[in-house]
């Protein structure tokens, strides 16, 4: 049984798009957390407890040899910031510690409103 | 005494109206487009001419599903094109935004003062504007309809963000 997602856990999104990344400060940028337009969902993995190396190992192993794409950075943010902005973040196993944020807005503007807030709380990195 | 305003509807000069008609009309648009293809040499100017540059590459780079390694929807040509009427009728005197590709397949212009000092549009291709904005602990969002020039909420919140 899958452990449900706690406020005090850390998420990644990995990415693969390369001006998802802001040159100027290198920060991620709102579109890297807008949701997938098949599912409305955003892919995160639950990085607590783990080292920075098998998190990268997770992005290499699960999100770039899977898509035939590389890894480029992630994206960290901490659960609890996420829920407090009315989304959810639901385990989605297989792969082990996938989860998804879930429970976007329907109105669009309101929808980026929240990933640029997303944006400007992740810590942001390059790989 | 002559006194100067603020004129709150003006876009560019680089955009000649569309309302006329017949050869003498013709005949203006290619002397305008001549004079603008010089001034967008300058400084100023080039820096729209590169992000239209961005945008071309943006949409030939994202012009199949998944472009993003996941399920991305292909960037539309009616974004492209509506992104490319945006830009060019964006006033002079503002900054040119940079191009971001959205999953959803719209195209989003983003302006950034730093993490939490971002205003973005994202255009669809559908004669609408969505717009969301970070002014430190402020937040805008909503959505206008973009016809022959660009809203002057629009305007205002970029003004907003370099203040």
């Amino acid at each position: 049984m899958v452990e449900p997602v706690i406020p005090s856990e850390v998420l990644s999104r990995f990415i693969m798009q390369m001006n998802w990344f802001r040159p100027s400060d290198n920060r991620v940028r709102y579109a890297a957390f807008m949701p997938n337009p098949k599912n409305g969902e955003t892919s995160v993995f639950r990085i607590s407890g783990i080292s920075d190396r098998e998190v990268w190992e997770i992005g290499d192993r699960e999100v770039g040899l899977k898509r035939d794409k590389p890894v480029l950075g992630r994206a960290d943010i901490g659960a609890s910031f996420v829920i407090t902005k009315g989304l959810n973040v639901m385990p989605s196993e297989p792969p082990v510690r996938h989860a998804n944020i879930v429970g976007w807005p329907e109105e669009k503007s309101e929808q980026r409103l929240v990933a640029l807030e997303l944006a400007a709380e992740a810590i942001s990195y390059k790989k | 005494m002559t006194m100067a305003m603020r004129c709150t509807d003006c876009t560019t000069i680089t955009r000649l109206p569309q309302n006329g008609f017949g050869t003498d009309h013709v005949q203006l648009s290619k002397y305008f487009d001549d004079i603008v293809a010089e001034l967008r040499k300058s400084i100023t100017l080039g820096g729209k001419t590169d992000v239209l540059q961005s945008l071309e590459d943006l949409f030939k780079e994202c012009s199949e599903t998944g472009w993003d390694g996941n399920e991305a929807s292909p960037i539309t040509e009616d974004a492209y094109v509506e992104a490319r009427r945006l830009i060019s009728n964006l006033p002079i005197n503002l900054r040119m935004p940079e191009v971001v590709p959205e999953p959803s397949g719209e195209i989003g212009l983003e302006w950034s003062r730093g993490k939490d000092r971002v205003f973005i549009l994202s255009l669809s291709g559908k004669d609408e504007i969505v717009y969301a904005g970070l002014f430190g602990i402020n937040k805008v969002h909503g959505v206008e309809y973009f016809g022959d020039t660009v809203p002057s909420t629009i305007l205002e919140n970029l003004r907003r963000l370099y203040v």
